[in-house]
């Protein structure tokens, strides 16, 4: 089921029976949800199992404080900024015990498995776009995808990072400018 | 390239779409270069905000993985509940115990009394 069709039929009602702890609801909002939280999570850690790991540990996070869950927020952005918490200390664990650096995995798109929502709209632009943003370094494309495709703002997205907001507004501004290089340095600069 | 470009071409990675005034603004109306800079950009961002409607399919087992997990949690609070309970009724126990003992001495003092 997408998250469109819980949408229809009211998700607020899933919502309200999943914060007095009915888990079917819960793993109803689980379903429902679980390509866009993998989706934003593969795009923080830009490796699939680390994404699953990241995404099922969300839900997990997110079914314990579900009752703390203000009912006027939408939940996909309650979501979101659960799985960029979870993201973002799951990279930490990781730093910690690996010593290869995350920095250059690419997301394949094609092995990741597009949803076919809206599929045939940008094929040409998104994998450039989304291989462009693998060429960044992690610290560089965190900020550019949850400034610019995800539309935080610069307060949220130093909040989750843990660094001041200028310093968010400078890897902004760097993260960009290479992206802009890589995307029209391959056309010839046109 | 003239000092002005290469002002503009500074400032654009950091703007979100507005537009430029005074002495940039005029420059960038009348140097081609600069606005095919500005357009490279907005267009980028354009297409980065395009890819937020844009999911990857997640793992098929990913929904039953967190259902799992939170029957095992669910499990656990149940069992910890039950060990919860079982700790009150101990104490409870243990407190009549004392409290029988203490009615029992106070008695036996007062019959020594009394003989």
């Amino acid at each position: 089921m997408s998250g469109r069709e819980v949408r229809r039929y009211d998700e607020q009602d899933v919502v309200d029976a999943a914060r007095s702890g009915d888990r079917g609801a819960f793993s109803e909002l689980v379903r429902a949800h679980q390509d866009e939280v993998y989706t934003l999570a593969l795009r923080l850690v830009r490796d699939r199992e680390v994404a699953a790991d990241v995404s099922q540990e969300a839900f997990v996070r997110a079914w314990r404080a579900i009752p703390r869950f203000r009912a006027d927020a939408r939940f996909s952005t309650w979501m979101h900024r659960i799985t960029v918490n979870t993201a973002f200390s799951h990279q930490a664990r990781l730093r910690r015990h690996r010593t290869a650096p995350l920095d250059g995995l690419h997301i394949d798109p094609e092995a990741a498995g597009i949803g076919p929502e809206r599929a045939g709209e940008s094929a040409s632009v998104r994998p450039k776009i989304e291989a462009a943003l693998g060429e960044l370094s992690q610290s560089l494309s965190s900020v550019v995808v949850l400034k610019d495709v995800y539309d935080w703002s610069h307060a949220d997205i130093a909040e989750h990072l843990g660094i001041s907001v200028t310093a968010a507004k400078v890897r902004l501004h760097r993260g960009r400018k290479a992206l802009r290089e890589i995307l029209w340095a391959e056309a010839g600069d046109q | 390239m003239t000092a002005m470009c290469r002002l503009v071409q500074s400032r654009l990675p950091s703007r979100d779409g507005e537009e430029f005034g005074g002495a940039v603004g005029r420059h960038i109306e009348s140097c081609l270069r600069c606005q095919a800079e500005q357009a490279r950009y907005l267009s980028m961002r354009r297409k980065l905000h395009m890819l937020e409607g844009l999911t990857y399919v997640a793992p098929p087992d990913l929904a039953a993985a967190v259902i799992a997990d939170l029957d095992r949690e669910g499990a656990e609070s149940a069992e910890s509940a039950g060990a919860d309970v079982r700790r009150k009724a101990v104490a409870a126990a243990a407190g009549a115990a004392v409290v029988a003992a203490g009615a029992v001495v106070v008695l036996g003092m007062r019959r020594g009394r009394a003989a």
